[in-house]
């Protein structure tokens, strides 16, 4: 059976612009005063500016840049967790964001009410979880601490945990465009890690649409077809990989 | 369409649950502390207004517990709002979700320990020997009741986003609230204070609810009409005004 390439993602003439007021100018007080003086201020922060590309599926896409270059505000956007500003996204297929922050881990629950909770707010039924509860404590090792509450965790427990439960949930749904956010350095022992960098693997190299941010050249050399270079705003350069991170380390 | 709703609806349940627990965490005391406070707010008013002030409404001890606890849920799940998409900023900017997850079992939750404070009221009736086959019908005054503070807790989490310190003006204004809502006092009827009351939401809330229950009979049909209908009304701005802004939540956060 040979796949069919698709266009999964098509972004054209993509802008994005966040009006940057500072938190002191959002008080009660000072918005009515605002109001009433028709006084205005903003400045305009440019995540992104015209940007055009695609990526089909069963291609990886590096995304690589300084910090504040709108990287994770790309993949947001692309997510729908953003709006453009202006220009279109098109997405074909279900689209699932990464990020390697510990997202709503409730340090009070224990271990097996977490996996429920955060099982449920990435989309799943209660069934669902039910079924793939033992395939998540497995995978994180973490099976004698099931009943335990998370506030005793240690750090890479946590993090074992969060992935688990994200790895596991997320395979499930079968994402046909899977936006990568910083994962893939997520902490954990060797062990873990090695595990983890497989069932990673697995989940990129299995015919989705990847875009994949990462500072770590070596992982992005790794799994990339492509790479983009993002600065201010702008794809500075769009290319094999190996010449966009030549290109990285020079700037 | 309607399976998003039941989407929504599951997962805020889940939230609420879980909250819920979290919140009386750990001890089986956790639904007494929690009951505590309005227990407390009870006793001291009926000493002060029962009691002391010697009033002539009948039932004063329902009277008063109806009251203090229908605001209570108003007051409680209006402040929580006020923060719930603050709160709930590391999931909203991380998943794609329908935000009103948040607000909707925020609302829930305070549902479960009305429900329960409810049973106190009930338990009192028992015991004060009233008619408790007239209790079956607060349901029917608590579902437009939450359909009202769902509304308004939709209007506050999304200005939460836009006015940082719209919290603590919030509590500032359900207390004032507080004073001028009969909760522990009666409004003669021919005052001032009356005519102004007929603008406040909650006196007619709470209204509604006592003469079902303590009166067993149904306020004037045109203030109950248009009670069940303001309420529908403020539950869809809420809902439009929500559904307006959620897409840029995530971006002001």
């Amino acid at each position: 059976m040979t796949k069919e390439i698709i266009k999964r993602i098509e972004v054209k003439n993509l802008s994005k612009r966040f009006s940057a007021d500072c938190k002191s100018q959002l008080g009660a007080l000072s918005i009515f005063i605002n109001f009433i003086t028709f006084k205005k201020e903003k400045k305009e922060i440019i995540v992104a500016d015209n940007i055009s590309f695609d990526v089909h599926s069963g291609e990886v896409l590096g995304v690589i840049g300084k910090n504040g270059s709108g990287k994770s505000s790309l993949l947001r956007l692309i997510a729908e967790i953003y709006r453009p500003s202006s220009g279109s996204i098109k997405t074909h297929g279900t689209v699932v964001y990464l990020t390697g922050v510990e997202q709503g881990i409730m340090p009070k629950l224990t271990m097996r009410e977490n996996i429920y909770l955060m099982g449920s707010v990435l989309g799943l039924s209660q069934r669902d979880i039910r079924k793939k509860f033992d395939d998540i404590v497995n995978f994180s090792g973490l099976r004698d601490h099931v009943d335990m509450k998370v506030y005793q965790f240690s750090t890479g427990m946590l993090s074992r945990l969060n992935f688990s439960v994200m790895i596991n949930c997320i395979s499930h749904r079968n994402p046909d465009i899977l936006l990568i956010d910083e994962v893939l350095s997520a902490g954990g022992d060797d062990d873990f890690q090695e595990k983890a960098t497989q069932k990673m693997e697995e989940l990129i190299k299995g015919g989705a649409a990847v875009m994949l941010v990462s500072h770590d050249s070596v992982v992005l050399k790794r799994y990339c077809n492509r790479a983009m270079l993002l600065e201010g705003g702008i794809i500075k350069e769009i290319g094999s990989p190996n010449d966009v991170i030549e290109k990285y380390h020079r700037s | 369409m309607k399976h998003k709703l039941q989407n929504i609806l599951g997962l805020s349940f889940q939230l609420a649950k879980t909250n819920f627990k979290l919140r009386n965490e750990g001890s089986y005391l956790g639904i007494f502390w929690y009951l505590l406070e309005p227990i407390v707010s009870f006793a001291v008013l009926l000493i002060v207004g029962g009691i002391l002030a010697q009033n002539s409404i009948p039932y004063y001890p329902i009277y008063l517990f109806i009251g203090l606890i229908m605001f209570n849920f108003f007051t409680a799940t209006t402040n929580y709002s006020a923060e719930t998409i603050l709160r709930n900023g590391s999931f909203l900017k991380s998943i794609k979700i329908n935000s009103e997850v948040f607000v909707i079992s925020g609302v829930m939750q305070f549902l479960f320990s009305h429900s329960f404070e409810f049973l106190l009221v009930i338990a009192l009736g028992i015991f004060l020997k009233m008619n408790i086959l007239w209790f079956i019908f607060y349901p029917i005054v608590l579902f437009f009741f939450a359909l009202f503070i769902i509304g308004v807790s939709f209007m506050l989490s999304v200005f939460s986003v836009y006015v940082v310190d719209l919290k603590n003006v919030w509590a500032v204004l359900t207390r004032l609230l507080w004073f001028v809502t009969p909760i522990f006092y009666i409004i003669p009827t021919n005052s001032f204070v009356h005519t102004a009351s007929m603008l406040n939401p909650m006196y007619h809330f709470i209204n509604i609810a006592r003469d079902l229950i303590i009166f067993h009979r149904i306020v004037e049909i045109r203030t109950f009409v248009l009670a069940l209908v303001s309420s529908v009304l403020v539950f869809a701005i809420g809902l439009y005004v929500f559904e307006k802004n959620k897409s840029k939540l995530a971006e002001r956060l």
